[in-house]
């Protein structure tokens, strides 16, 4: 194995991360190279010099204020503004399924109102060309033609 | 088999509250310390460190025990951890060529403290300069590498957990380890040279 490759998995092989067979030859190198065995003494010490850094112990009141902002956060949940607020990413699709009930509601109470309309319509029509509507024809027209040689046959039959 | 902390967090999910203590008592040191070292601010720490129980609180109804709750919980850390450097990017960028002030009150340029020569061994010796040069040179690593390096020493997680929490393959993770402890062992030579193991 070449020192650049070692070096390369030195840090992993003092990490206890190689297989059995790369730890062997990574030992095995380390054996005869000083080299490469100075360079692993040095990241090892690198890992001693990290890991006893300063330790920080968590504060008396940790848990404290831990509660303290546990409960102010559902404080604020149950805010009525921030219930919207949660609901606000919903505004949008909230309001096209409004506007497609409010649709489907007017298109239903359109189609039953517009028959009815229809209905009153018609009975205006027939009204309006009543047998009542030929009483007074234009005079010299077809229908009133018509309706002199109908009434003469009349009386002649009478 | 169901790991132990996780059966804890189903446990208050189904609101026993005892439960959360435990793993509040268990783990609250061990995050603090993971957001100390990746952010190096005391107060900070603490203060996102409650911001992660927090979060564990308020995800609880949703919790199911997919991973070992260690990594789910560690998922969490490094997030806010990322979210907060990125935080403080936008707010400010330190030049590494700002003056700051040693010990004896001289200037002297950031890079050159984090970067070296180091000074003499007589100075290394103060062992609060030498923690603060070391967590400096922690902080000038590059994000990635920063937090792989922080799971692993501080927590000694392998490299597939930390792959899981960082969402990485185990060789993406082996790389990284690879050039922050490269990186670290170079800019702390003078260190190394003076410390034992």
């Amino acid at each position: 194995m070449k020192c650049r490759k070692v070096k390369q998995k030195l840090v992993a092989y003092l990490d206890g991360e190689l297989q059995e067979r790369q730890k062997l030859l990574i030992e095995e190198h380390l054996s005869k190279c000083a080299q490469c065995k100075r360079e692993a003494d040095l990241l090892n010490k690198t890992f001693y010099l990290l890991k006893n850094q300063e330790h920080l112990k968590p504060s008396e009141d940790f848990e404290a204020n831990l509660w303290k902002r546990v409960h102010s956060a559902e404080k604020r949940e149950l805010l009525p503004q921030n219930i919207f607020g949660r609901l606000a990413h919903l505004s949008l699709p909230a309001a096209v399924a409004a506007a497609l009930i409010i649709g489907v509601i007017v298109g239903n109470f359109m189609e039953k109102r517009v028959p009815s309309q229809n209905a009153n319509l018609e009975e205006e029509c027939l009204t309006s060309i009543g047998l009542d509507s030929f009483e007074n024809l234009p005079p010299g027209s077809l229908p009133e033609i018509y309706f002199n040689l109908a009434t003469t046959k009349e009386v002649e039959n009478g | 088999m169901l790991d132990p902390d996780a059966h804890l967090m189903l446990e208050f999910k189904n609101g026993d509250i005892s439960s959360s203590e435990k793993l509040l008592q268990k783990y609250k040191e061990r995050v603090i310390n993971i957001i100390y070292q990746f952010i190096g601010d005391k107060n900070k720490a603490e203060d996102l460190a409650i911001e992660v129980f927090l979060r564990v609180y308020r995800a609880a109804k949703r919790y199911e025990a997919k991973a070992k709750f260690a990594t789910w919980l560690y998922k969490i850390t490094t997030n806010l951890c990322l979210n907060e450097i990125r935080k403080k990017r936008r707010l400010s960028t330190i030049s590494l060529n700002k003056p700051v002030l040693t010990e004896e009150g001289e200037e002297e340029k950031l890079i050159d403290r984090i970067a070296g020569p180091f000074p003499s061994s007589q100075e290394i010796l103060e062992e609060k300069e030498k923690e603060a040069l070391i967590r400096k040179t922690i902080s000038s690593l590059p994000t990635k590498q920063r937090i792989a390096i922080i799971l692993q020493i501080y927590e000694e997680l392998s490299y597939k957990e930390i792959s899981k929490i960082l969402g990485c393959s185990i060789k993406s993770v082996e790389r990284r380890l690879y050039r922050a402890r490269t990186n670290l062992k170079e800019k702390l030579s003078s260190c190394l040279k003076a410390g034992k193991k």
